[in-house]
């Protein structure tokens, strides 16, 4: 996979986000346009868990953030649920200090 | 001219998204001289990566078109102990400046927002400054201590 390409992958009611080397406001719009178009594409099934998974992401900024509480509050409104997964010890901190994690579940346990 | 500056470098850009990258990449290749820590240089990427985008997408952003499409300026200086870091716009400029450095607030109304942007800039950074008015556009200027090598 390229470090700037956002892959997306469905599967049933849960879609998983594969993000970028680098989350800022450029990537940030490109995941935010992609993900309504995918749950809008989806809306019989419905998506009810969506994963950000941040495996690849060397460098995340606060407009990602912001693409991630957007996709709560989109994801709460239809009754779903958002989760993070693989998250360096730099995106924990910056997921920590903006209270993500207050909103979103930490996604070890899911099988993507 | 601060007789104890080692270096110094500026360069401009249009305020467009994929540039945010740019500043961000020329600051490190820039910084490689001062030997930062990996956290430090992660710290001085983010604060830059706030403020550029900040001016791109508040100070010339689309909601007001007067201000449409400039240039911004990103200056940096390295001194013995420290870097320092300017960032300029032209653009709309801020009213309240309290208010938009308040963590979790946004002048942008869509909810895609964190609001966090001159938060983590001051977590991140030793010293952040920000001068800006209504029609004059948005300084941003912040200094990061380097640890010894």
């Amino acid at each position: 996979m390229e470090a700037d390409t956002v892959r997306y992958e469905v599967n049933g009611d849960c879609i998983v986000i594969y993000l970028p080397k680098e989350v800022d406001n450029h990537s940030s719009r490109t995941i935010r346009e992609d993900t309504e178009a995918l749950l809008a594409e989806y809306a019989k099934r419905p998506i009810r868990y969506m994963v950000f998974d941040f495996k690849q992401t060397s460098f995340c900024d606060s407009s990602g953030i912001g693409v991630i509480l957007g996709r709560c509050r989109r994801m709460r409104a239809l009754g779903g649920t958002v989760y993070v997964s693989g998250e360096s010890r730099r995106v924990e901190r910056l997921l920590r200090m903006s209270g993500v994690y207050q909103v979103v579940e930490r996604a070890e346990k899911i099988e993507a | 001219m601060s007789e104890n500056m080692k270096n110094s470098m500026s360069v401009s850009f249009d305020s467009r998204s994929g540039n945010e990258a740019l500043a961000r990449m020329v600051a490190s290749a820039f910084l490689v001289q001062a030997d930062p820590t990996l956290e430090e240089l992660e710290d001085i990427k983010t604060a830059i990566s706030e403020a550029v985008t900040n001016s791109i997408i508040h100070g010339y952003g689309v909601k007001d078109q007067e201000c449409g499409q400039g240039q911004v300026l990103m200056e940096l200086a390295l001194y013995e102990d420290c870097v320092t870091i300017r960032i300029r716009d032209e653009g709309c400029g801020i009213e309240d400046v309290p208010k938009a450095m308040e963590a979790f607030y946004s002048g942008d109304a869509s909810g895609e927002r964190s609001g966090m942007g001159f938060t983590l800039m001051q977590a991140f950074m030793s010293e952040l400054r920000v001068a800006s008015a209504p029609g004059e556009g948005t300084t941003v200027w912040m200094k990061k201590m380097l640890s010894e090598r």
